[in-house]
C-alpha cells in the first residue's frame, strides 16, 4: 500500500521545482535583489523556456538552480528541488554528487566552456568517473557513447582530440555529451545556441529535443529568442527585471499574450520576408538597485496608467497554468505574434 | 611536439652564437691595449708581448674569434690570467656549491610560493590573500644583501642555529651542507618566492573565473579535483614562465649571496675574475651561464607544450 503511494508521489513530483528563488548581491547598505522571487516547475519530459532581455535574471536563475551562484559571492534564498532532493540546502560534496548526475547545465560559449588542456573524451570520462564507480576504460567507452548520442561523428577519434581542434557546433555537442553522460533528470541550457551559426542552431535544438525524448529529461531552455521557444518549448516563463511576469503554455503566450512586455518581445523578433523594421521596446531594464514603486515595467509600458505605479502587481492566475503580473491584463487586448515565428 | 622542440633548439643555437660574439667582443671593448690592461701598467715590453701572443691578439679578429669559439666548444675556455688554472676546471670545481644553492633556492621559492599563491587566488580579497600580497610585496622590495645581513645577525650570531659563512660539500656531510646553505637559500629564494606567489595568485584567480571551471563544477566535479586538475594545470603557464626567469635571475643574484656567505661558487668566482680583470674567466663564465639559461628556457618551452596542447602544434 504505502509503497504504491510513494511510487505515485514520485511520479507526480516535478523533476525540477523552484520556489521563491532569490539571488542577492550583498551590499553594505541593503542587499540588491537580482532575482526577485521566481517560482516554476518542470515535469519529466517537459520543456520550459525562460525568456527575457539581457539583465532580466534568466541566466542567473539557471545558475542559482544549479547552486552555482554562491561561488561568485552572491546569496541564494528560496528552495530548489530536483525530484525529492532539496539541493538548495546542500553544499560541498553532496551538491557535487547531484550536479552532473541528476541536474546538468550547458552554457552559451562552447568555445571557452571546455578545458583547453585536456582531451575532449577525458573531460567527459572524468564526469562519468566522478559519479559512477567505473574503471577508466568503462568511463572512456561511456564518454564515446555520450559523444555518439550527442551526434558527434566519428566519436572514437574526436574523443582523443583537444577542444581547439573542434568547430563551435562540435564543441557544443561535446558539452551536451558531458552534460548527459550520467543521464540527468534535468538539463538546463543557457543560451546554448546563441553563439552558433543559424544552421547549427537548428541542429542543436533538434538534438536537445531528441535527447529529451530518449532520456525523459526535464529541459529548461534559457533564451532571449522567441524563435527558439516556439521551436522547442512546451511552456514558457517570461522574465523581466528579476521576476516572472507571464507564464503559460507556449501557444497561449505566443498568440494570446497577456503582458505588454511579452507583446514587446514578440514584436522585437525579426522575421524573414518582412520589410517592416523590427520594433524594439523603448527604454531599458531598470537596474536591480532602482527604487521603484509599482510595476517595474510601467516606465516602458505603453498601457501604463497611474494605478500601475501605486504598488507592485502580484503574479495572478488567469487560467490553467497561466499567470500574469499585470493589473490591467483583462483591460488590454494584445495581438500576440503577428505571423508564425 | 618533437617538431616544436627541434625549432626551439635551433633558436637556442643561434642565440648561443650571437652571445658568443658579444662575449668575445668583450675583450675588444677594453680601453687601450688589452695586453697592457692585463699585464698591468708597470709591466715591461717583453711581458706585454708575451701576453699579447698568449691571447692571440696578433691574429685578425675573425681568426681570433674562430680559435676561441672552437676551443670553447670543446670545453677549453683558456686559462686564468691570474692563477694560470684552466677556466673550465675552475668552473666545474665551483659548480656543485652554486648548483646546491640554486636547487635549494628554487625549491624554497616553489614550495613556498605556489601554495601561498594558490590559496590567495582561490579566495581573492580574503584576509589570507591580502596578508600574502603584503608579504609578497615586502619580499620583492627587500634588497637581498640587507636580508642576508639580518639573517646572519639573527639566526647565526644571536641564535647560533646556522653557520654565518662557509660551504660544506654534500658528499662530506649532508646535514652541514643543508645548514650552511639554509640562510643563503632564503636570501636568494625570497624574491623568487614572492614573484612566484604573485604569478600563481594571478593565474589561479584568472583561471577560476573561466567558463570551463564552471563547466567542471556544473558537472559535479568535486572542488579538490577542479582546483588540482582544471585550475592548476591552466594556471601553471605563467608560473613556469616566471620560474624560468627566476632561475636566470638567481644565477645573477648568486654573485651577491655567495660573496656575503663566503661560498666559493660560480658567483664569487665571477666577482674575483671581474675585479682582477681575468678576461678568459669572465668570458668562460658568461658563456657557461648563457648555456644554462638557454637550457632553462628550452625546458620552459617544452613544459608549455606539455601543459597546453595548442603550443605543441603551433
Amino acid at each position: 500500500m504505502t509503497a504504491g503511494l510513494e511510487a505515485e508521489n514520485a511520479v507526480r513530483l516535478p523533476a525540477l521545482s523552484v520556489r521563491d528563488l532569490r539571488v542577492l548581491l550583498p551590499d553594505s547598505e541593503r542587499d540588491i535583489e537580482l532575482v526577485r522571487g521566481v517560482s516554476f516547475e518542470v515535469a519529466a519530459g517537459e520543456c520550459l523556456g525562460l525568456v527575457g532581455e539581457s539583465g532580466a535574471g534568466k541566466s542567473l536563475t539557471g545558475y542559482a538552480a544549479m547552486g552555482l551562484v554562491e561561488r561568485s559571492g552572491l546569496r541564494l534564498e528560496g528552495t530548489v528541488n530536483v525530484a525529492d532532493v532539496c539541493i538548495s540546502d546542500l553544499g560541498g560534496r553532496r551538491l557535487s554528487r547531484i550536479r552532473g548526475q541528476r541536474i546538468s547545465m550547458i552554457f552559451q560559449e562552447p568555445s571557452v566552456s571546455l578545458n583547453p588542456a585536456f582531451r575532449v573524451g577525458s573531460q567527459i570520462a572524468e564526469v562519468v568517473r566522478v559519479h559512477r564507480r567505473t574503471s577508466r576504460r568503462e568511463a572512456w567507452d561511456r564518454a564515446i557513447e555520450a559523444l555518439r548520442l550527442a551526434g558527434v561523428p566519428n566519436p572514437e577519434r574526436r574523443a582523443r582530440e583537444y577542444p581547439h581542434t573542434l568547430s563551435g557546433g562540435l564543441k557544443q555537442r561535446a558539452m551536451i555529451a558531458m552534460a548527459i553522460s550520467c543521464e540527468p533528470e534535468v538539463l538546463i541550457a543557457d543560451e546554448a545556441t546563441t553563439a552558433l551559426d543559424v544552421t547549427v542552431q537548428a541542429q542543436i535544438l533538434d538534438l536537445l529535443r531528441e535527447l529529451q525524448d530518449r532520456l525523459g529529461m526535464a529541459l529548461v531552455v534559457i533564451t532571449h529568442d522567441f524563435g527558439v521557444v516556439a521551436d522547442i518549448c512546451d511552456r514558457v516563463a517570461v522574465m523581466y527585471a528579476g521576476q516572472i511576469i507571464e507564464q503559460g503554455d507556449v501557444r497561449d503566450v505566443l498568440y494570446r499574450p497577456q503582458h505588454p512586455y511579452t507583446q514587446g518581445l514578440l514584436d522585437a523578433v525579426p522575421r524573414a520576408f518582412e520589410t517592416a523594421a523590427v520594433v524594439g521596446i523603448a527604454g531599458t531594464v531598470p537596474p536591480p538597485d532602482a527604487l521603484l514603486t509599482g510595476c517595474r515595467f510601467a516606465p516602458r509600458c505603453p498601457y501604463a496608467q497611474d494605478e500601475c505605479r501605486v504598488s507592485e502587481p502580484e503574479l495572478m492566475a488567469t487560467g490553467r497554468d497561466a499567470m500574469v503580473r499585470c493589473i490591467r491584463h483583462s483591460d488590454i487586448n494584445l495581438p500576440g505574434v503577428r505571423r508564425a515565428v | 611536439m618533437l617538431n616544436m622542440i627541434m625549432r626551439r633548439l635551433g633558436a637556442a643555437v643561434i642565440i648561443f652564437f650571437l652571445v658568443s660574439i658579444l662575449v668575445f667582443a668583450l675583450i675588444l671593448l677594453v680601453p687601450g691595449d688589452p695586453a697592457v690592461a692585463v699585464a698591468g701598467e708597470n709591466a715591461d715590453a717583453d711581458r706585454i708581448e708575451a701576453i699579447r701572443s698568449q691571447l692571440g691578439l696578433d691574429d685578425p679578429i675573425i681568426v681570433q674569434y674562430w680559435n676561441w669559439l672552437t676551443d670553447a666548444l670543446t670545453g677549453d675556455f683558456g686559462n686564468s690570467l691570474v692563477t694560470g688554472e684552466s677556466v673550465i676546471s675552475g668552473l666545474t670545481e665551483r659548480l656543485p656549491a652554486t648548483a646546491s644553492l640554486m636547487i635549494l633556492s628554487v625549491s624554497l621559492a616553489v614550495i613556498g610560493g605556489v601554495p601561498a599563491g594558490l590559496l590567495a587566488g582561490l579566495r581573492p580579497g580574503s584576509v589570507f590573500d591580502r596578508g600574502a600580497s603584503v608579504l609578497a610585496t615586502i619580499g620583492l622590495a627587500v634588497p637581498s644583501f640587507w636580508l642576508a645581513l639580518v639573517l646572519i645577525m639573527f639566526f647565526s650570531l644571536d641564535l647560533g642555529w646556522f653557520p654565518a659563512v662557509g660551504y660544506t660539500p654534500f658528499t662530506e656531510n649532508p646535514w652541514n651542507w643543508f645548514l650552511g646553505l639554509t640562510l643563503p637559500a632564503i636570501t636568494l629564494g625570497t624574491a623568487g618566492m614572492a614573484e612566484i606567489a604573485r604569478q600563481t595568485r594571478a593565474g589561479v584567480a584568472d583561471t577560476s573565473r573561466r567558463e570551463y571551471v564552471q563547466t567542471a563544477y556544473a558537472n559535479g566535479v568535486p572542488e579538490h579535483r577542479v582546483v588540482g586538475r582544471h585550475i592548476l594545470r591552466n594556471a601553471s603557464i605563467p608560473i613556469v614562465t616566471v620560474l624560468g626567469l627566476q632561475v636566470a635571475g638567481m644565477l645573477g643574484g648568486s654573485v651577491i649571496t655567495e660573496t656575503i656567505f663566503g661560498i666559493d661558487g660560480i658567483g664569487s668566482y665571477a666577482v674575483q675574475a671581474v675585479s682582477q680583470r681575468d678576461f678568459p674567466v669572465v668570458q668562460g663564465m658568461v658563456l657557461f651561464v648563457t648555456i644554462i639559461v638557454l637550457i632553462v628556457n628550452l625546458l620552459v618551452d617544452i613544459s608549455y607544450g606539455m601543459i597546453n596542447p595548442k603550443v605543441r602544434s603551433a
